[in-house]
C-alpha cells in the first residue's frame, strides 16, 4: 500500500513556511511495510495530517493519493472499505463511546471483519492489565485505560497502515512498552506500517523514515 | 449494538407529539374518505350494490325535433363525444325496426287470453347491456320464436293500474312468459307473420327488447326505409353521480330519466363536505410529516459523535441509514395499523346504528381507504428516508 501527498498543505496553514523536509508543500510517498515517525511541533498541524490521510478532512490544498487513487475522488463506501481492512487509526482524542462498556467498543470494530476473535481480545486486554475492565462501561475508565482500549480496537482488524496521533501520552513507561510490543505484533501479522506523530517521543519502535513538519 | 447508540438521543415527548399529529391527521383524512364512499352508497345503489350503473340517454324532445330541424339521433361523433367521459365505460346503441310491425292473438289459437292487435316496434342492444338471464333470449334464423324482453314497469301498471280498476285478473309473471301471441310482419312487398314470446322483464331497460340477431335479420330483410341512428344509448358509468357526467349530459342537451342522477346534488354537496375533510386531514399530515423531518434531524444531529464515530471505524453509512430507515417504518406502521383498527372499530359501530335505522352499509374498511393509508405511508417513508439519508451522507462526508 501507498500513501503519497503531493503539494499538500491544511488551508488554516496556509502562507506559513516550512522547512524543506517538511512533510507539506512536498512531495511525500509512504509505503506500508515501513515505519515512519513524522516529529512537530504542537500547532503545525500533527492531527491535520493523520485526518488527511485517514479521510476526515478535505480542507487541504493540493493532493493525496492512496494506491494512486486520488482521495478527492473516493467514495463513502470505498472509504468504509479502506477503514475496514487497510487504514487503521488510534485518534488522539480515542473516540470511544463511554456508554458503552470495554469490549462493546472493541467488538464494535472487530465485528465489521471477524478476523480477531473473542479470545485473542481477551489476551490482548490481559496483557495491557485491563482484562478485568473488560464488562465495565468505558466512561468509568481512567484516561490511561481507555488509551489502552482505543489501541487494542486499533488493532482488531486487518490493515496495511496504523495511524498513530500521540498514542501513549496518558500511558506510563511499563505500559507503553506493553503496547509497543502488542503494536509490533500486530504490525508484523499484518505486514503492515505505521505513521506515528509526535511531538518529540520516539517511543520505542523501529524507523525506516524521520519526518518534520 | 449500532441501534442501541444511535437511537438513544429520543425525546419522548416531541416523538408523541409527532405521532399524534400524524395519527389524527391520518384518522380524519381515511375516515372521511370511508364515510363519503358509504353515504355514496347508500345514495347511489338502492337494491343492487353493483357497480356499475347504467342509465338510459335521449335527446331532449322540443319544437325542433318535431319540425325536424334538429335530429333526434346521435351521430358517430356524438357517442365518441360521450365515451370520453371519464366516468364512461361503455355505451351502447339501440338498433330499431326499419319495418311495420304488428302484435296480435288470433282468439282461434290462444284461448286463455283475450284477443288484441296493436301496432309494435323493436328496438335491440348488445346482450351484455340486458338485465335478463333467461335460456330462451336467443334467436338465430330459422327458430320459429322470436323472444321478446319488455319492461317490468308494464306489467305493474297492468296489474296494480288496469286490472283492479277493470275488475281482471292480476296476471303473473310466469303466466305471461307462457303465453306465444303473433307479430306481423310488413316489408315492403312482404308480409309475414311470426311467433313471439315474452322471455323476462327489464328492470333497466323501458323499452321491447328482441335479440340482436333477430333485428339484424329482419331490417336487412324487410326494411322499409334507412337507418338514422340511434336515438337512445345506453351508457355504463362507473358513477353516474359525478358532476363531469352530469355537466356533459346537460351541455348537449341529453336527457335521462335515471333515477341516479335525482341523488347526484345530495351527493355533490356530500362530496363537498367530504373534500374539505379530507384537506384539513391532508394539512394536518403534511404538518405531522414536516414535525417527523425536524425530528429525524434533531435524532441525528444529536447522534452526530457516534455517526461520525462509526463511519470513522469504517461503517459503511448505508448500514447507519438503515437502523433509522427501519426505526421509522416500525413508527409508521404502528400508526398505520392503529389508524386502522380505530377506524374498524368506529366503522362497525356505526353500521350497527345504521341498520338499526334500516341502511345497509358494507362492513369493514374499503379497498381505496386501505391503499390511501398505505400510499400515505409510503409517502411518509420515502420523504423521511429522503431527509435521514442527505443528512447522514452530510455528516459522513470528510469535513
Amino acid at each position: 500500500m501507498n500513501l503519497h501527498l503531493k503539494n499538500v498543505i491544511p488551508v488554516p496553514l496556509a502562507g506559513i513556511s516550512f522547512n524543506p523536509q517538511s512533510v507539506w508543500m512536498n512531495d511525500v510517498s509512504l509505503s506500508s511495510g515501513n515505519n515512519y515517525l513524522i516529529f512537530a511541533p504542537s500547532g503545525t498541524g500533527k492531527s491535520t495530517l493523520i485526518s488527511v490521510l485517514y479521510g476526515t478532512r478535505n480542507d487541504f490544498t493540493g493532493d493525496v493519493f492512496i494506491n494512486e487513487k486520488n482521495t478527492r475522488s473516493m467514495s463513502l463506501k470505498y472509504w468504509s472499505e479502506l477503514r475496514q481492512q487497510s487504514l487503521s487509526v488510534i485518534f488522539q482524542d480515542l473516540r470511544l463511546f463511554p456508554q458503552l462498556t470495554v469490549l462493546e467498543n472493541i467488538e464494535l470494530k472487530a465485528k465489521l471483519t471477524n478476523v480477531v476473535t473473542r479470545d485473542e481480545i481477551s489476551a490482548m486486554a490481559e496483557k495491557l492489565g485491563i482484562a478485568i475492565k473488560l464488562n465495565v462501561p468505558c466512561k468509568i475508565l481512567s484516561l490511561g485505560q481507555q488509551q489502552r482500549v482505543a489501541i487494542i480496537r486499533a488493532l482488531v482488524q486487518p490493515f496495511k497502515f496504523l495511524l498513530m496521533d500521540e498514542p501513549f501520552s496518558h500511558l506510563d513507561q511499563k505500559n507503553i512498552e506493553l503496547a509497543s510490543e502488542l503494536i509490533d505484533e500486530a504490525c508484523k501479522k499484518n505486514d503492515a506500517g505505521i505513521i506515528l506523530t509526535s511531538l518529540g517521543e520516539k517511543y520505542l519502535f523501529s524507523y525506516q523514515s524521520v519526518l518534520t513538519i | 449494538m449500532i441501534s442501541r447508540l444511535l437511537l438513544r438521543h429520543q425525546s419522548v415527548l416531541q416523538l408523541l407529539l409527532a405521532i399524534a399529529g400524524t395519527l389524527a391527521g391520518l384518522f380524519v383524512l381515511l375516515a372521511s374518505l370511508q364515510s363519503y364512499l358509504d353515504f355514496k352508497n347508500l345514495l347511489v345503489t338502492k337494491s343492487d350494490l353493483i357497480n356499475p350503473q347504467y342509465i338510459i340517454v335521449n335527446k331532449k324532445v322540443s319544437m325542433l325535433n318535431t319540425l325536424a330541424f334538429s335530429k333526434n339521433t346521435f351521430s358517430d361523433e356524438e357517442i365518441e363525444g360521450l365515451k370520453k367521459v371519464s366516468t364512461v365505460e361503455r355505451v351502447g346503441k339501440f338498433s330499431s325496426n326499419l319495418f311495420a310491425a304488428q302484435a296480435y292473438v288470433d282468439q282461434n289459437d290462444e284461448k286463455n287470453i283475450p284477443g288484441f292487435y296493436t301496432d309494435l316496434f323493436f328496438e335491440a342492444v348488445s346482450d351484455d347491456f340486458i338485465d335478463v338471464k333467461s335460456d330462451r333470449w336467443k334467436w338465430s334464423p330459422g327458430d320459429s320464436v322470436v323472444p321478446l324482453i319488455i319492461p317490468a314497469d308494464y306489467l305493474n301498471l297492468y296489474n296494480f293500474g288496469f286490472a283492479p280498476s277493470q275488475d281482471l285478473p292480476q296476471i303473473s309473471k310466469k303466466t305471461v312468459e307462457a303465453v306465444s301471441f303473433n307479430v306481423k310482419i310488413r316489408g315492403v312487398d312482404t308480409t309475414v307473420i311470426i311467433h313471439a314470446g315474452v322471455a323476462g322483464f327489464s328492470d333497466r331497460i323501458n323499452s321491447f327488447l328482441v335479440p340482436q340477431s333477430f333485428l339484424e335479420y329482419a331490417n336487412k330483410t324487410f326494411a322499409v326505409k334507412k337507418s338514422k341512428g340511434p336515438s337512445r344509448l345506453i351508457v355504463v358509468s362507473s358513477d353516474p353521480t359525478s358532476s363531469e357526467l352530469m355537466k356533459y349530459l346537460d351541455a348537449n342537451g341529453y336527457e335521462t330519466s335515471a333515477e341516479n342522477l335525482k341523488n347526484s346534488k345530495l351527493s355533490l354537496v356530500l362530496r363537498i363536505i367530504m373534500n374539505v375533510l379530507a384537506a384539513i386531514g391532508g394539512m394536518i399530515i403534511l404538518l405531522s410529516l414536516l414535525g417527523f423531518i425536524q425530528y429525524s434531524q434533531l435524532m441525528i444531529s444529536k447522534s452526530k459523535y457516534e455517526i461520525h464515530t462509526l463511519i470513522q471505524l469504517g461503517y459503511h453509512h448505508i448500514t447507519i441509514f438503515k437502523k433509522y430507515f427501519l426505526f421509522y417504518i416500525l413508527v409508521f406502521s404502528s400508526i398505520l395499523i392503529v389508524t386502522f383498527i380505530i377506524l374498524s372499530v368506529i366503522k362497525s359501530v356505526f353500521v350497527t346504528i345504521m341498520q338499526q335505522n334500516g341502511f345497509e352499509i358494507n362492513a369493514g374498511l374499503s379497498g381505496s381507504v386501505i391503499l390511501s393509508g398505505i400510499g400515505i405511508f409510503i409517502f411518509f417513508i420515502v420523504i423521511n428516508a429522503v431527509s435521514i439519508y442527505r443528512n447522514i451522507v452530510s455528516l459522513a462526508k470528510p469535513g
